[in-house]
């Protein structure tokens, strides 16, 4: 009986341990205020001599948090002084690709499509993956000040 | 014990097939055996199987009127009078290797095939989900079990009896069209089936002097095939390839016109592997214009394309390895010699376009209305983007807005590979020699918006002998390692790289107009 009880106890006592430490390393998750997302060194800005009020800018962000983050390229928002979202693109890489299905099969693509073709990412902890953005100034508009990535913010170089 | 090892078998299994990736809107496939196999010869004897309609007597005198041609209109009348089939796939459905069928002048629509609807109940199961994509791809068994439905007219070489992937039956089978030029027999798509003719492990297949128009995918389209023949073929108006050959070998492509396709003209991608020992498949006489491409080819390894003309798409030819699953990636080992890739500026990326392939599913879509599949540079005469040991010699390149060429790198990732070593294993060893840039036969400049234009990474790129406008050849960067030595290894060049990637984000429905993407706006026309 007294084996039975202390038996318990340890199968129990690993259960707690296992949740704790599943606690403490968690999975991935998306970009907040709490997880911030630095450029990794000065992102290179890339002018387009026939799109005047076109910009690219590309480099390495890093995730500067203790958790991993998911990052979306369609949920990145590029945002003016006012706080206006301007008409723009974002790339979790710095060569251009497309993916393998056309457009009219209106295949979304599983997870490690878009991954490789640089739709979405994951960052881990003190890494860094590539990032290109693009926008288009608005006639009369202001240059952007930062990306939002889900809550998340990234300051644009000025 | 013997739990364990099944329980490694299971394993092993397990591990193999989360390694296998593939998406291409094809099953998984292998190469066929190189060692056997070679490109078919065009035969004349044996007794034929004739295809005709009930107007073919009226088409052949039409054909072939007059007394130049009474000799070959005796001989068609002739063969009118052994007719057995109305439809080309029951031809098909009673021949025996080495067997031809001949069809009389006439359009051939299939309609038998055309009432077999796409999605047939009974083969419901047979498709394969890719590892890294959600559209799901018919199995081999599909093929062989309801072959028509996703194919007007299908030559099935192999049966299920046996797991070798080779032709039992059906094998070096002969279609050809007995009309004077190939429209004279026409076979018409019904703009829902992804291919108008499919051979499939059909090795030894020659098709010949036959149009075929308006796949809902390609127009003839050869899979897994060891040794075929395709010639005097005219493939307009395909959703996405006038033809495309797929992981086959021992390959002709000769006199192919091809315009019209959404994708490109040709396509003869996952090609053999011969890493430079061969080419398995020769292209030559192709005239393939006014597509987006008029050649395209992921993993388009081992062809040897020559005296053939490659214009007025929106870009002339192109050879990548962006693909996660396709055999034989990176691309490596082809060659182009002694043919014409100009003027290429036709520019099917507009507004207007845009909102109608949009809104018009492709069995509704005007027949002429080309809609681009895939974002190109448009004005681009080559577009290498991630390929490694080709040779581009002697060809004329001239009259293309954008650049002659465009050689890019493109990191192992994008196929997948996660190899820190694999990185830079792209866009290595190619050789520029001898080619005529920006003029026209005979000398009279056409130039190119710019004739070469690299993204300065990669090992071995060499460029020698290529003349210019003025003797001269216009290139970025200002000056081009020369051949034997070629580049040594540096980082590509982050402007020119960042350049391009809004370009990925094209959708003519969310992102038309990427904001910093160039490639859908025509170039101005270079003056020098």
């Amino acid at each position: 009986m007294k084996w039975a009880v202390a038996a318990t106890l340890l199968l129990l006592a690993g259960v707690g341990g296992l949740l704790l430490a599943g606690d403490r390393n968690p999975g991935p998750r998306a970009a907040t205020a709490t997880a911030p997302l630095q450029w990794k060194s000065k992102p290179s800005l890339v002018l387009v001599p026939s799109l005047p009020r076109d910009r690219i800018l590309t480099g390495s962000v890093r995730n500067a948090s203790l958790r991993a983050v998911d990052l979306e390229s369609d949920r990145v928002q590029i945002i003016d002084a006012a706080g206006r979202r301007l008409k723009a693109t974002a790339r979790f890489a710095q060569h251009f690709s497309h993916g393998l299905y056309p457009w009219s099969m209106h295949v979304t693509g599983s997870k490690f499509e878009r991954r490789r073709i640089g739709e979405i990412a994951t960052i881990r902890p003190g890494e860094d993956v590539p990032l290109t953005l693009s926008w288009r100034v608005p006639a009369g508009g202001s240059e952007p000040v930062e990306a939002r990535f889900d809550g998340g913010r990234l300051a644009l170089p000025r | 014990m013997r739990r364990l090892g099944t329980l490694l078998v299971v394993l092993t299994a397990l591990l193999a097939g989360a390694s296998s990736a593939l998406a291409h809107p094809e099953r998984q496939s292998y190469f066929p055996d190189a060692s056997k196999g070679s490109v078919p010869k065009y035969r004349h004897t044996g007794a034929p199987l004739i295809v005709c309609k009930s107007n073919s007597r009226r088409l052949i005198r039409k054909a072939f009127k007059g007394r130049r041609h009474a000799r070959t209109r005796r001989a068609r009348l002739r063969a009118l009078e052994s007719c057995r089939f109305r439809h080309i796939q029951a031809a098909v459905n009673h021949a025996r290797t080495g067997d031809r069928i001949q069809i009389l002048p006439g359009v051939y629509r299939e309609e038998p095939s055309r009432k077999i609807p796409v999605d047939q109940a009974r083969c419901a199961s047979m498709f394969e989900t890719p590892d890294d994509g959600d559209a799901k791809v018919a199995t081999f068994e599909h093929q062989v079990r309801c072959p028509n439905s996703r194919n007007l007219i299908a030559v099935i070489g192999d049966s299920l009896s046996d797991p070798d992937r080779e032709c039992d039956k059906r094998c070096n089978l002969l279609i050809e069209g007995l009309g004077r030029r190939p429209r004279d027999v026409t076979v018409v798509g019904d703009r829902r089936k992804r291919d108008v003719i499919r051979a499939d492990r059909a090795d030894g297949f020659s098709l010949r002097n036959v149009w075929v128009e308006q796949g809902a995918f390609n127009n003839v389209d050869v899979v897994e095939t060891n040794g075929f023949r395709l010639s005097r073929l005219v493939l307009p108006y395909g959703q996405n390839y006038g033809v495309l050959t797929f992981a086959s070998d021992h390959g002709l492509y000769d006199h192919i016109e091809a315009y019209g396709n959404g994708d490109s003209g040709i396509y003869p991608g996952s090609g053999p592997e011969g890493h430079c020992r061969r080419y398995g498949i020769e292209i030559r006489n192709v005239n393939s214009h006014d597509n987006v491409l008029g050649y395209s080819g992921t993993a388009g390894n081992g062809t040897w394309t020559h005296d053939s003309r490659f214009h007025d798409n929106n870009a002339g030819i192109s050879n990548d390895s962006f693909a996660s699953g396709h055999p034989g990636m990176p691309q490596d080992c082809s060659k182009w010699t002694g043919n014409q890739v100009n003027s290429n500026n036709r520019n099917f990326f507009t507004n207007d376009r845009d909102r109608y392939c949009m809104n018009t599913p492709f069995e509704k879509r005007r027949r002429e209305v080309v809609c681009p599949q895939f974002q190109v540079p448009v004005g681009t005469g080559f577009v290498l983007y991630g390929v490694n040991s080709n040779v581009i010699q002697d060809n004329d390149v001239y009259d293309n807005w954008r650049s002659g060429v465009r050689l890019f790198w493109v990191p192992a990732s994008i196929r997948g590979d996660n190899d820190p070593a694999h990185q830079f294993d792209t866009s290595n060893g190619n050789r520029f020699i001898g080619n005529r840039m920006g003029l026209r036969a005979g000398g009279r400049p056409a130039p190119n918006g710019i004739d070469f234009f690299w993204d300065e990474q990669g090992v071995g790129n060499c460029w020698r002998g290529n003349r210019g406008t003025g003797g001269r050849i216009t290139s970025d960067p200002p000056t081009l390692p020369g051949c034997p030595r070629g580049s040594l290894f540096q980082q590509g060049n982050l402007a020119k790289l960042g350049a391009e990637v809004p370009c990925a984000a094209w959708d003519p429905d969310t992102m038309p107009d990427p904001p910093g993407c160039t490639w859908f706006t025509t170039p101005p026309r270079p003056r020098r």
